[in-house]
């Protein structure tokens, strides 16, 4: 299982012809992911909750891939890595749940990417025998909340004053989950 | 900031007559610390989320301390460590939170040690800033629940299915908050 995570490749054709595959980031992409985040801006760094600009840290996250902990898709377009989502694995009474974060730079926004991404999440989810998986999103992000409406994550609640910007202003976030496996029931 | 609270000691008489020490944990209370954690019953493993009966993990917590991201209060009776509760401090947009664990020695529950931890960390929390404590307490846990709430914090939100028994049964999580600062936006 934990095999067809690391070689988990999907390759897919969005609109207008861009050509984008979702894989496993590997150490030889550590000068691609990068290049990557250096394309965040100052307003983009606020959604993290680690430090991008920490080039030691982002490194070690190309040459420190731990499946079991943190699986890391990339979307690889043209040779470079347009996006990365990642899946925070749970442990403890926890293991069966995963979250969700995902980043797409600017010039890849709104062609499909986010999507592709979510979806490569959500097929690894699956193979990791997961429960469910969720997303936290900031209340005003629509277009993000819609991308992942579009691949079945339905609202759970609203998380009050959860997210501070660069100012010190708290906004409220968004928590919406996708469960793959079904409720017990009748 | 840091070394001030480095030096956070309070010694209390319970109304049951037991003397606690809380003070923060230090590097040389690592076998104090393991000793807590090896004697966890199989029941009350089910509610840890970090592998606290691996004493390699538990190590790791004394030797790799930083106040600056996790604050760990201990009890202490008779120089014995019978009580860990810590405060995890958010980053980059959740650094205004912290959230808090709890772990008591079952011979020293409901007799007030763990309520003086929480207002232990609480009290830290204020010195740090930060607005709001999140306790993620399993449903069931009823008596837990009760003790949070009357420490002030409310319970907001349930984080559905999100607790799992060894057996592969599932049951919700309740997310209690204190809101330490409650109008951020004020003039």
């Amino acid at each position: 299982m934990e095999s067809n995570i690391i070689n988990y490749r999907k390759s897919t054709t969005l609109a207008r012809g861009l050509h984008v595959t979702v894989r496993m980031l590997t150490p030889a992409d550590r000068d691609g992911l990068l290049a990557m985040f250096a394309c965040a801006t100052k307003d983009d760094l606020q959604y993290f909750r680690d430090d991008v600009t920490d080039r030691a840290l982002v490194s070690s996250w190309a040459e420190h891939v731990d499946v079991k902990r943190v699986v890391p898709l990339v979307a690889e377009i043209g040779g470079r890595i347009g996006g990365q989502a990642t899946l925070h694995r749970g442990r403890g009474y926890n293991r069966h749940v995963a979250e969700v974060r995902i980043f797409v730079c600017r010039e890849f926004r709104g062609r499909g990417v986010g999507t592709a991404l979510i979806q490569g999440i959500v097929d690894v989810a699956k193979l990791a025998g997961l429960h469910h998986i969720f997303t936290l999103t900031v209340s005003s992000k629509t277009q993000d909340m819609r991308a992942f409406e579009g691949l079945g994550f339905r609202v759970e609640g609203s998380l009050r004053d959860r997210f501070m910007d660069a100012e010190g202003n708290t906004y409220d976030m968004i928590e919406m989950a996708l469960h793959l496996k079904r409720d017990a029931g009748f | 900031m840091l070394d001030q609270l480095a030096t956070y000691r309070r010694l209390v008489t319970l109304n049951d007559g037991l003397r606690v020490l809380i003070r923060p944990l230090t590097k040389a209370d690592k076998e104090q610390l393991l000793k807590l954690f090896t004697a966890v019953p199989p029941e009350d493993v089910d509610y840890f989320r970090s592998d606290a009966s691996d004493p390699a993990v538990v190590a790791s917590w004394c030797d790799e301390l930083d106040y600056s991201k996790v604050f760990p209060l201990v009890a202490l009776v008779n120089d014995q460590i019978i009580g860990d509760a810590t405060l995890h401090i958010g980053a980059n947009y959740n650094r205004h939170i912290g959230w808090v664990r709890l772990y008591l020695d079952r011979e020293y529950r409901r007799r007030g040690v763990g309520g003086l931890m929480l207002s232990g960390l609480i009290d830290i929390a204020r010195k740090i800033g930060l607005q709001q404590l999140i306790a993620e307490v399993v449903m069931n846990q009823v008596q837990v629940i009760k003790a949070f709430q009357n420490l002030g914090f409310k319970q907001e939100f349930a984080y559905r299915d999100f607790f799992m028994t060894p057996q592969g049964e599932t049951s919700d999580v309740a997310l209690l908050i204190l809101r330490i600062v409650e109008n951020p936006a004020t003039f």
